[in-house]
């Protein structure tokens, strides 16, 4: 498939994909961003407290005092921890054996302890995780990187979503760009089925698409050389050529067949569990993509418990037991491939979901939402690994100790990537609108 | 002030591109021409297609672009193919133009 319209020429017309400087040197060139939708709780992986073994079963309105509104308001006892912790690495972090694969790369992990949301319900989180803004229709933060950067692939999208089969509450506005220019949305990939519909050539030979393709880009051209709205139209022509490369980056992407067996197990492809081998393969191509120079990957979850993802309102064992058992391998493997290959130190690697859980119960074996304190980390790309930054108190409840805002991520992964979260602005509604609104503070004291 | 955005992915090119329907859509498209057309010699169908798709009618150099491609379209396709498949190809290309996905 020839690239009838050249990235070179493409960079020349103001593509909006072309890739563009950024504000400082930065120290990750993409982002992988693993969704942890449904909500991890923090008292059952990364935040240690052994506090609630102690007063497990008691009144938490006793033994914590006053507790702030829950969603479903059917609070329970002090619920300890069912998994153990213990400190990994030399760092000594600690981690629970939620994740004993991910237990592994301790040393590689900035745990944030201390991240809150502006909001204990999915879709509102989710769409303030993603936009900094707890609204749909705003640009998510993968269309802001694509924006501010562009794209290093002229044939794949600068923002690609791998969908392991959920798709977020809240929905594909999640992904969107807002009022940002529509080539920055993500674009949706799925690890199971068909990647991507219509990516398969309909024609009969290469030749007759080239030559019906070559038709459409005369017209195009004369239209454009009698028309006012060059940007406009240049940026349809463009697409229309992304496309036509996808063709054939697509199937170059989701091939494997060149990947080792060894690295196929280390990423768990051929683990018994089915939705193991999903994330496997979700992990694999984000590494792939990395390589193509895709600026930011985001994957979603496998269907591992039906539509209820992270979200252990009841039976939290099975729950998180088989979400972890789904994505720990996979990632563990992603981080040792990448560290491998290099490539660790220019893409950050950040783990996330939209809140917490409670650290007492909803009935008897659940943990209902929180958004008042909870754990998400990050690797690679310009963080410093092995360390924990931030505290809730002695519960795992709410944040204390330098508490953060998701507009402080957000300006963090920005930074990392050398844009600056006050500059990178785009004028709509007669302001010029950032991810991070008002608000947002660089992370300084986790920077390597 | 609103200000518009192409609203395209490469998602909604590649429907255009390769989805049945378009290549379905093409050829009923393109029937319907030559039922009232059945004399007609190409100019003058190329002009029938671009005034129903594009409500205007070609210039002389859009005219000698589709028939030139018309040409390649026939050769490639081989001897004996039903003119109809041609046409078709060349009406899927019409529809993939930016006039037909863009209000100017």
């Amino acid at each position: 498939m020839g690239a009838l319209l050249g990235w070179d020429r493409a960079m020349a017309s103001g593509n909006a994909l072309a890739p563009k400087p950024a504000h400082a040197a930065p120290r990750a060139k993409s982002v992988l961003f693993l969704f942890m939708e449904g909500a991890v709780s923090q008292v059952d992986s990364f935040d240690y407290k052994p506090l609630l073994a102690k007063h497990h079963g008691e009144d938490p309105r006793k033994a914590i005092g006053q507790l702030e509104k829950t969603q479903f308001e059917n609070v329970g006892q002090v619920l300890k921890s069912p998994w153990n912790f213990q400190q990994h690495g030399e760092s000594g972090l600690w981690i629970s054996d939620l994740f004993p694969h991910m237990a592994r790369h301790a040393d590689d992990l900035c745990v944030l302890r201390s991240m809150t949301s502006n909001f204990p319900e999915h879709t509102s989180a989710n769409y303030f995780l993603h936009s900094g803004t707890g609204l749909q229709g705003r640009p998510s933060l993968g269309a802001w990187v694509s924006y501010g950067l562009g794209s290093l692939n002229a044939d794949l999208p600068g923002y690609v979503v791998l969908n392991g089969g959920q798709i977020p509450s809240g929905g594909m506005d999640n992904f969107a760009s807002g009022f940002l220019p529509a080539n920055h949305q993500g674009s949706l990939l799925h690890a199971k089925g068909t990647p991507l519909a219509n990516v398969v050539p309909s024609e009969s030979s290469a030749s007759l698409q080239d030559t019906k393709r070559r038709l459409v880009q005369r017209l195009n051209r004369q239209r454009l050389e009698e028309s006012g709205n060059a940007g406009v139209l240049e940026a349809a022509i463009a697409n229309y050529e992304l496309a036509a490369r996808m063709q054939c980056a697509i199937p170059d992407l989701l091939d494997l067949s060149g990947e080792s067996e060894a690295t196929r197990r280390l990423y768990g492809m051929d683990a018994p569990y089915e939705h193991t081998r999903t994330y496997a393969r979700e992990c694999l191509l984000a590494r792939r993509m990395v390589e193509r120079g895709v600026r930011f990957v985001e994957l979603t979850i496998p269907m591992v418990d039906g539509y209820n993802r992270w979200d252990a309102h009841g039976g939290l064992i099975k729950n998180h037991g088989d979400n972890a058992r789904a994505i720990d391998q996979p990632i563990a493997g992603l981080l040792a491939d990448l560290k491998a290959r290099g490539l660790l130190e220019d893409t950050l690697v950040v783990w996330a979901g939209e809140f917490g859980r409670t650290p007492f119960a909803q009935g008897s074996d659940g943990r209902d939402h929180n958004e008042f304190g909870f754990s998400v980390w990050l690797a690679g790309g310009g963080v410093r690994g092995g360390m924990a930054y931030g505290e809730t108190d002695d519960w795992g409840y709410k944040a204390v100790v330098n508490r953060l805002e998701m507009h402080d991520l957000h300006a963090t992964i920005l930074h990392l990537l050398g844009l600056d979260h006050e500059r990178l602005t785009y004028r709509f509604g007669g302001r010029d609108m950032r991810l991070t609104d008002v608000r947002g503070e660089v992370i300084r004291p986790i920077l390597a | 002030m609103g200000r518009r955005n192409v609203t395209n992915v490469p998602g909604q090119a590649l429907a255009l591109m390769n989805d049945p329907l378009f290549h379905q859509q093409a050829r009923v498209w393109v029937d319907r021409m030559l039922a009232e057309r059945p004399v007609a010699d190409a100019p003058a169908r190329i002009a029938w297609l671009f005034e129903s798709g594009y409500g205007r009618l070609p210039s002389p150099s859009e005219v000698s672009a589709c028939v030139e491609t018309l040409a390649e379209l026939e050769a490639l396709r081989g001897a004996g193919t039903d003119p109809a498949a041609v046409w078709a190809d060349l009406g899927h290309a019409l529809l993939n133009a930016n006039e037909f996905l863009y209000l100017m």
